[in-house]
């Protein structure tokens, strides 16, 4: 029948087409949309981000796997939205049973964000007020190193003190580090030359078009899309398991 | 590890419902060391001792702490003063955990309907707009909720919870007249199928419709429904009647009703549908009345319908005393359109005095209701067990007090009729928050959010699931929660 065909081949060519991968443009007009037409929530959004970033930590690296005897956990926060999502990601390895410590330089002016820092503070998580220079000292102390530093909205000629120490020296670590959202340091659009070499890296949302030279673990974290905005900015999104937050990519 | 246990020393055992209680006045609790903070420790023994709370048993063995209103109160001030959440926050959390529940205790395969459907019940509180985040979790989940939400307060946090609802298409009840169809109902995408396996032309084409199919049946369905409850005369008629006699009621005025048939003609594409354009003119200026016919025959024809200008009728009811003009005939793609001093629309007589004797027999004029009489609150437990798998009771939180305000009595006594399951969140609606309900809702699942309150010594259904996984250890130890452990990164715990 005329009909099936032409279903069965658009049906072909989106199985063959894999995740679209998305520009540092058409983030920002989605999240633009999420907050103002569907009237999600800042706090919201990042709450959710946060939560299902430590969700697929907790899969990437289980407690179980983890070989110092504390689960010590590196994460360091930048100043802005990606920062945030670290802070919250903290929070929640914490109730995870992590041990976490934050390190967050340059804190976000925003009453948004700051609320997040005393979530965090009265948690009882340890805020570093300095990182080491000392790379061994890192690698020594902790299990893994939480990236979420820049994110894509970041513009990368931007970036100043105390950033630029903080990449050279996370080159320089033997521990695993995971990235939120983008590798800080990359340009969301293009492949990375020199920056950082994460080991995980976690999409929120849709994965950047620098995903493409990722070779590490990818996962895809963040379930709440709406279909509408799903099919519109045709992002292929994969199914998720059942109530899972997150997927293996 | 966690696990702070409390330990008592005599308490006085009660049993109620099957269910063991155990009421207790805290003297000095073992605490388990905690590697990472123990300090905490001492500071949380001068708190136990004003603290007067029950401890019933749950799977897993121990006792478990629960609540009294004014407890769970002081707890939910402090997360929101001291820590610092904000309360979109924590309800996402508390909604996840309950959508998770349910998916759950009622995973997709095991539901019996065909469709997954699910009736989510919201309250106008907090409670209700846990519910809400519960319903939007769902849906992403692959079930199927409808909210019924009949008060919806007038805060930012609600309306944003609603908005974010409806774009993800959940639909919503409320009155009748309120109730939306969905827009994907209203949008269809045209895709021509040929008869033959090589179309030439246009005609090889099977007729298409522009309505999507399931808006089709809608209409039929409603109009159905709209015909039983109708009186016998017919009152579409009356909505037309009524615009134009609401106008007619201005000085200088009149209107042109303009009776339009639209039939494909045989090249192509056929299907008819009859379209009435009704024109109120002021103060003689008929130019809007005539751009917007010269605008319908463009949209036509650039659509593929083809206007019959032959069988379009007009018709002008003008009541002034004294005409101010004679009314030009209109034309339709060039061609006069015939003017009639009275037609037949919709089975019902029309003239240009709009007189109604020839379709009433004896009865005086138009009736002064014009639309039918409002429908109760809300579905009736019949039509509950009918259409949904289960109901989520998101009415009534932990805040609640005194009596049951309309509509939820109602929908209460509903609900204590429907025979599918009852999820509800942190609190069976209408039970008193401590003492609990005899001749309450009894639901088949409670999801306890941040800690159980006592009402849930009394909760005899099949599944207790604690929810709300955002707990600081701080607070946890200050009021002695001694919470459960989750297992691994779920952000529920099964307690029965």
């Amino acid at each position: 029948m005329y009909c099936s065909q032409v279903h069965m081949s658009s049906l072909a060519l989106t199985l063959s087409l894999s995740l679209s991968l998305s520009s540092k443009v058409e983030m920002e007009v989605l999240v633009t949309e999420l907050l103002k037409d569907y009237h999600f929530g800042q706090q919201q959004l990042i709450e959710i981000w946060g939560h299902a970033c430590a969700v697929a930590i907790t899969k990437a690296y289980p407690l179980s796997s983890l070989s110092k005897k504390q689960p010590t956990v590196l994460v360091i926060c930048g100043p802005e939205q990606n920062g945030s999502i670290g802070l919250v990601c903290a929070r929640h390895l914490r109730i995870f049973e992590y041990e976490p410590t934050i390190y967050y330089p340059k804190r976000s002016p925003h009453s948004l964000h700051q609320d997040f820092t005393i979530q965090c503070e009265k948690m009882d998580i340890p805020f570093l007020s300095y990182l080491p220079t000392e790379v061994q000292l890192i690698n020594d102390a902790y299990n893994l190193v939480i990236d979420s530093i820049l994110g894509p909205e970041t513009d990368l000629q931007d970036v100043k003190e105390p950033y630029s120490g903080i990449l050279a020296t996370l080159k320089q670590v033997k521990i695993p580090i995971a990235s939120v959202d983008v590798p800080s340091g990359w340009d969301s659009d293009e492949a990375s030359t020199d920056g950082i070499n994460p080991e995980v890296l976690i999409s929120l949302m849709a994965p950047k078009k620098c995903a493409t030279s990722f070779s590490g673990k990818h996962f895809l974290a963040g379930r709440f899309l709406p279909y509408d905005m799903q099919k519109k900015y045709e992002l292929n999104l994969p199914e998720f398991p059942g109530t899972e937050c997150f997927i293996e990519l | 590890m966690w696990g702070v246990r409390a330990l008592f020393g005599v308490g006085l055992l009660v049993t109620s419902r099957g269910a063991c209680v155990r009421a207790c006045t805290g003297t000095c609790p073992r605490v388990c060391e905690n590697p990472y903070k123990a300090s905490a420790a001492r500071q949380a023994c001068t708190m136990a001792n004003t603290i007067k709370y029950l401890e019933f048993p749950f799977f897993g063995g121990g006792w478990l702490p629960s609540y009294s209103q004014e407890e769970a109160q002081h707890i939910d001030e402090e997360l929101f003063s001291e820590y610092s959440f904000s309360v979109d926050q924590l309800m996402e959390l508390a909604g996840q955990s309950c959508a998770i529940a349910v998916a759950k205790g009622y995973p997709l395969q095991s539901l019996l309907k065909s469709t997954p459907r699910v009736l989510v019940v919201c309250g106008p509180g907090n409670n209700g707009g846990d519910g809400l985040v519960c319903a939007r979790h769902l849906k992403l989940f692959g079930y199927d909720p409808t909210v019924l939400y009949p008060k919806r307060p007038n805060k930012q946090l609600f309306h944003n919870l609603t908005t974010q609802c409806e774009k993800m298409e959940i639909a919503f009840l409320s009155k009748m007249p309120e109730t939306a169809v969905p827009t994907c109902w209203k949008t269809s995408t045209i895709t021509p199928v040929s008869k033959q396996s090589s179309a030439a032309c246009l005609n090889d084409f099977r007729p298409v419709a522009l309505t999507a199919m399931v808006m089709k049946c809608f209409e039929k369905l409603v109009l159905s429904h709209l015909k039983a409850t109708l009186p016998p005369s017919p009152r579409m008629p009356f909505l037309l009647f009524h615009s134009a006699l609401t106008h007619l009621d201005n000085r200088n005025t009149y209107v042109h009703m303009l009776c339009v048939p639209l039939h494909g003609s045989n090249i192509i594409i056929k299907f008819a549908h009859d379209t009435t354009v009704i024109r109120h003119i002021s103060d003689d200026d008929e130019t809007a009345y005539r751009e917007e016919l010269q605008h319908l025959a463009t949209w036509c024809s650039s659509n593929n319908l083809s206007l019959s200008t032959e069988k379009t009728k007009e018709l002008i009811v003008d009541y002034r005393k004294s005409k101010g003009c004679t009314h030009s005939p209109v034309h339709i793609n060039g061609t006069e359109v015939e003017r009639v001093s009275s037609f037949k629309f919709l089975g019902v007589h029309i003239s240009e005095d709009l007189p109604w004797t020839l379709n009433t027999s004896g009865q005086e004029g138009i009736p002064a209701s014009l639309f039918p009489e409002e429908t109760k609150e809300g579905p009736s437990a019949e039509e509950i067990d009918e259409v949904y798998n289960l109901v989520v009771d998101a009415i009534f939180g932990f805040s609640f007090k005194g009596a049951v305000r309309e509509p939820f009595g109602d929908i209460l006594s509903v609900l204590k009729k429907v025979t599918v399951p009852i999820a509800s969140v942190d609190i069976p609606s209408g039970w008193d928050v401590e003492k609990g309900s005899s001749d309450g809702i009894q639901p088949d699942m409670l999801i306890s959010l941040t800690a159980p309150k006592q009402a849930a010594a009394h909760f005899v259904g099949r599944y207790h699931y604690l929810g709300g996984r955002f707990v600081p250890p701080a607070l946890e130890k200050k009021y002695k929660l001694g919470l459960p452990q989750y297992p691994g990164t779920d952000c529920v715990c099964q307690l029965n």
